[in-house]
């Protein structure tokens, strides 16, 4: 019996370590430290700077170059012609008729004046536009109308349009409406008589439709409304007086170049500034540059522009057409005439400019034969080149960095880093590298890591570094911070750049780089489900 | 006493052994009966290094503490095997009168449901993996030979068995053959794998040579295992020497067979000579962008993958020797296995044992043994005759693992219902 009791306990005991062993099973999971590299960069100063902003000397130094063309219409104002409305209402000048359909019962051609003041054209060559028409028949039948602008050809043809305007009844009139368009007509507005501006010749014709049903009867109170509206007109040419005109005009142009630099500064050893301005509109103007001011708002700085281009006025002459030539002038601002290189150091963070300028300042001496091709009125080509040849001064930038939901997915099990930034260097300047968290209205909290410099490359006599630097920057980051981190996600790096033996200047050549590679000693949790 | 019923009381007294070893064995050989059914079960764990504590931690989840880490790193050697087994089986089997006017015929019916890991794995493999390669700076770590076979099938089998007496020795041979579906397999061998970790982890140079193939895991997860998956086949052919003067031989070869993975099969060669230096952020002005873009398999996916590739899968097959002798007829016996698994990182195992009858109804049994996925284990078995048809028996193959649940290098459950009737 005994023995039995004993088999029972046994399998009892047994029977809890089965059951044990159906527990439930959940992730395992564990801490490893994981000694490797995380990521590696590269910063050249093709990365810092687009192709289209540098340029590679032969020597392989680099000038940063911006180059850009100004278009504008100038100081006519022909970019949109205003819409101009014409509004006609033809009465059947004779008394009750009967007519057959297809019979004519009106033609007439008629010259409007459009609204152009204080433009006065003779020709305009319409790039883009419409005309709108809408048309009220007050006839008891439909009507068949032909209406043509004789003076505005295409390809030696009249504008021309076909319609049937339905029949009026009592309860709604014959009410027609449509657009079509205008895209290259050459349009005479000189009138029937071709001795006047502005004015555009209509020819319309009426008949009773062919579909009308039976005998129409026209009476005395009968008419046609025509309405027509030339909508959104782009000229490609515009001809005739263009009037008199004067402007003065002072203008903001925010610059985010320098948005970054919060501190320090930067000494250029040149820069040079060309203006090329070619005026192609055939009227005379009178024009100067009242000023021209580097504002940095940060500082309240502000550097004018002292060259003797500034508060000139002078005359530019208008373009002839036929052959078109257009008139030229050209200035230059670099370091012996003027001081743009301290417009530039100023860090600019908007350029302050007013100028004046006046149209025919001498009146109608081209007897109405001004003229604009609107694709080459005024065209102002901007280059400034300035040769990366500078020292810097704890010259600090700042960057904002997000990091994004996604690219922190899989950081979460790391509880803390030991991190190490190795840098190679060749660029002439080192940099101290700081990072701090940002709460949510983006205000600077607690510094993530303690300042860290990548040290600057040795150049040799010639200036030119030839052997690169390396610095091997320890950075600690403890759970508390990571966890931070992860919750804010907003980092604020500031970087702090001097140039080597300041306030020495060096060049920058195309091959200078620096290669940074972060490596973590983390403490990592896997987890194995 | 005539020799049949000597050799039922022997094979009664020797089934326990039997059992504690965890493999099929049958005592149809010695029975009047005409059927008989047995469920069989077995969760069996061992290694030569890793602790109960270590991988029992490892299997069911949660935090694995350094202390329980460090526990399971002293005591590492060079080459770390680690097996396991759960099986559940249940089977039928009829002796037949006659067949054809011949005798001692019976056939036999056996569906079941296996798992199978074994594992072999270096020193430093364990030490990256759960301490991480930080402990290797400017070192190398060498992490091959690396081995893993996990599959899991299920087993439907039809068999014969001969039995005939010559010369008053009692003889059967048997003859199983096992359709099987394939429910889940991975398999990982890496010849060379070696890990150079730089001074400050500037670099990671990994040199490696080796395949892995696994199932699908998503389609794993399917309650009805997906014949289109995997099969194979698989046979049991064993043999049985009774003699009269109380001494019993048996040779088995067992689970000889392949699985053949089809559908969802993926396999992964490597053969590569790796440097990492990092991801490569292309423009560190945009490094949001570059993040975001960072994908898992830019770390992992080093060798090639082929989505579609088939693969085989060589069952684990047992051949295994027994030995008993009736020492004291009735109360002792003595017992000795020797045994051995292919196609697995099992090492040749010797057990010697006894087993002690309390009564016609209970019995006991204790082996020592040395070999397999470890080195010494201990069994114990205790059977009970419980109403009149049925044998429960219960016992252990790590009986150090449940005296010492911690420490000790292996853990085991077996059991059996076994009826005649």
């Amino acid at each position: 019996m005994k023995k039995i009791k004993f088999f029972q306990y046994f399998s009892l005991g047994l029977f809890l370590v089965i059951l044990g062993a159906c527990k439930k099973r959940e992730a395992t999971d564990w801490d490893t430290n994981l000694l490797g590299p995380l990521f590696k960069t590269t910063l050249s100063i093709d990365q810092i700077l687009p192709d289209s902003l540098t340029q590679i000397n032969s020597d392989n130094s680099i000038n940063v170059v911006y180059d850009d063309l100004f278009n504008s219409s100038g100081f006519v104002n022909t970019n949109q012609l205003p819409d101009t409305a014409i509004l006609k209402y033809f009465t059947i000048p004779f008394g009750t008729i009967f007519l057959n359909a297809g019979d004519n019962f009106m033609d007439l051609t008629e010259e409007s004046n459009l609204n152009f003041s204080p433009l006065e054209l003779s020709r305009l060559i319409i790039k883009s536009g419409e005309i709108e028409v809408k048309i009220v028949n007050k006839i008891t039948q439909p009507v068949d109308i032909t209406y043509i602008l004789p003076k505005a050809l295409k390809n030696g043809q009249p504008y021309t349009f076909n319609a049937t305007i339905p029949a009026y009844n009592s309860s709604n009139g014959g009410n027609y409406s449509a657009s079509f368009n205008l895209d290259g007509y050459d349009v005479d507005l000189r009138g029937l008589s071709g001795a006047f501006v502005n004015r555009l010749v209509t020819h319309l014709i009426a008949n009773v439709s062919t579909s009308a049903n039976g005998l129409a009867q026209i009476n005395s109170t009968d008419s046609l409304k025509v309405s027509i509206k030339l909508k959104s007109i782009v000229p490609y040419y515009a001809k005739g007086y263009f009037g008199q005109s004067k402007d003065t005009s002072y203008t903001d142009s925010k610059l985010t170049l320098f948005d970054r630099i919060v501190a320090g500064n930067f000494s250029l050893q040149e820069a040079k500034l060309n203006l090329d301005i070619r005026n192609g509109i055939g009227a005379d103007i009178r024009a100067g540059l009242l000023s021209f001011k580097s504002t940095n708002s940060k500082t309240g700085n502000t550097v004018s522009l002292q060259h003797n281009s500034v508060s000139q006025i002078f005359n530019v002459h208008r373009a002839t057409d036929n052959p078109f030539i257009p008139s030229l002038y050209s200035f230059e601002y670099n370091n012996t005439n003027s001081n743009l290189v301290s417009l530039l150091e100023n860090m600019p963070t908007s350029f302050n400019y007013g100028y004046y300028a006046e149209l025919n300042p001498f009146g109608n001496i081209s007897n109405g034969n001004d003229f604009v091709y609107t694709d080459k009125a005024v065209e102002a080509h901007v280059r400034l080149d300035i040769p990366l040849h500078f020292s810097s001064n704890n010259l600090t930038l700042i960057d904002t960095i997000f990091l994004q939901d996604d690219s922190l997915g899989e950081h979460n099990t790391v509880k803390s880093a030991v991190l190490k930034l190795i840098a190679v260097n060749s660029f002439p300047f080192d940099a101290d590298v700081k990072f701090y968290l940002l709460d949510n209205n983006l205000q600077k909290q607690e510094q993530l890591m303690d300042k860290s410099t990548i040290m600057a490359a040795q150049p040799e006599a010639d200036g030119k570094v030839r052997t690169p630097q390396e610095s091997r920057l320890p950075i600690t980051i403890s759970n508390e911070l990571l966890n931070k981190l992860l919750e804010k996600r907003k980092v604020l790096a500031v970087v702090t750049i001097n140039t080597f033996n300041n306030p020495m200047k060096y060049k920058i050549y195309s091959d200078y780089k620096l290669d940074l590679k972060l490596t973590g000693n983390l403490l990592f949790n896997v987890q194995v489900k | 006493m005539n020799k049949i019923s000597l050799s039922i009381i022997f094979i009664f007294c020797t089934f326990n052994f039997l059992l504690a070893q965890g493999n099929f064995m049958n005592d149809s050989a010695w029975t009047k009966k005409h059927f008989n059914i047995d469920i069989y079960g077995n969760l069996t764990a061992k290694s030569n290094a890793f602790p109960n504590d270590f991988y029992k931690q490892f299997y069911y989840g949660g935090y694995l503490s350094n202390e329980v880490k460090l526990n399971a790193a002293k005591d590492l050697k060079n080459v770390n095997r680690f097996g396991g087994d759960g099986d559940v089986s249940i089977q039928f089997r009829h002796n037949i009168d006659s067949i054809f006017k011949k005798t001692g015929w019976s056939y036999l019916v056996r569906i079941a449901e296996r798992r199978h890991l074994n594992l072999e794995m270096t020193k430093d493999f364990f030490n990256v993996g759960f301490f991480g390669n930080a402990m290797y700076e400017n070192k190398t770590a060498q992490l091959a030979k690396f081995q893993m076979d996990f599959i899991s099938y299920q087993q439907a089998g039809l068999g014969v068995e001969k039995t005939l007496m010559i010369k008053d020795n009692l003889h059967q041979l048997g003859l199983v053959g096992s359709y099987l579906i394939g429910r889940n397999a991975q398999k990982a061998i890496i010849d060379k794998a070696n890990l150079f970790t730089a001074i400050d982890g500037e670099y990671l140079d990994l040199e490696i040579n080796g395949k892995y193939n696994r199932t699908d895991s998503i389609k794993n997860k399917q309650l009805i295992p997906n014949p289109t998956k995997g099969e194979g086949f698989s046979i049991d052919l064993y043999y049985q020497l009774i003699t009269i003067e109380k001494h019993k031989l048996q040779l088995s070869v067992l689970d000889f067979g392949y699985l053949f993975w089809q559908n969802s099969a993926i396999a992964y060669q490597y053969d590569t000579l790796f440097r990492f230096e990092g991801i490569d952020i292309r423009n560190l002005i945009d490094i949001n962008d570059s993040l975001i873009n960072l994908s898992k398999d830019t770390l992992v996916n080093l060798g090639k993958r082929s989505s579609t590739k088939s693969f085989k899968t060589s069952l684990p097959t047992w051949f295994q020797v027994n030995y008993s002798h009736n020492l004291l007829p009735g109360k002792l016996a003595l017992n000795f296995v020797g045994r051995y698994r292919f196609n697995d990182v099992y090492l040749p195992f010797l057990a010697v044992g006894a087993t002690y009858y309390f009564n016609k109804s209970t019995n006991a049994s204790f082996n020592i043994g040395y070999g397999g996925y470890g080195s010494f284990n201990y069994a114990f078995i205790i059977n009970q005759r419980v109403w009149r048809y049925f044998t429960v028996g219960l016992g252990t193959n790590q009986l150090e693992g449940l005296l010492m649940p911690k420490k000790a290098n292996g853990q085991s459950i077996v059991f059996s219902i076994k009826s005649w009737f």
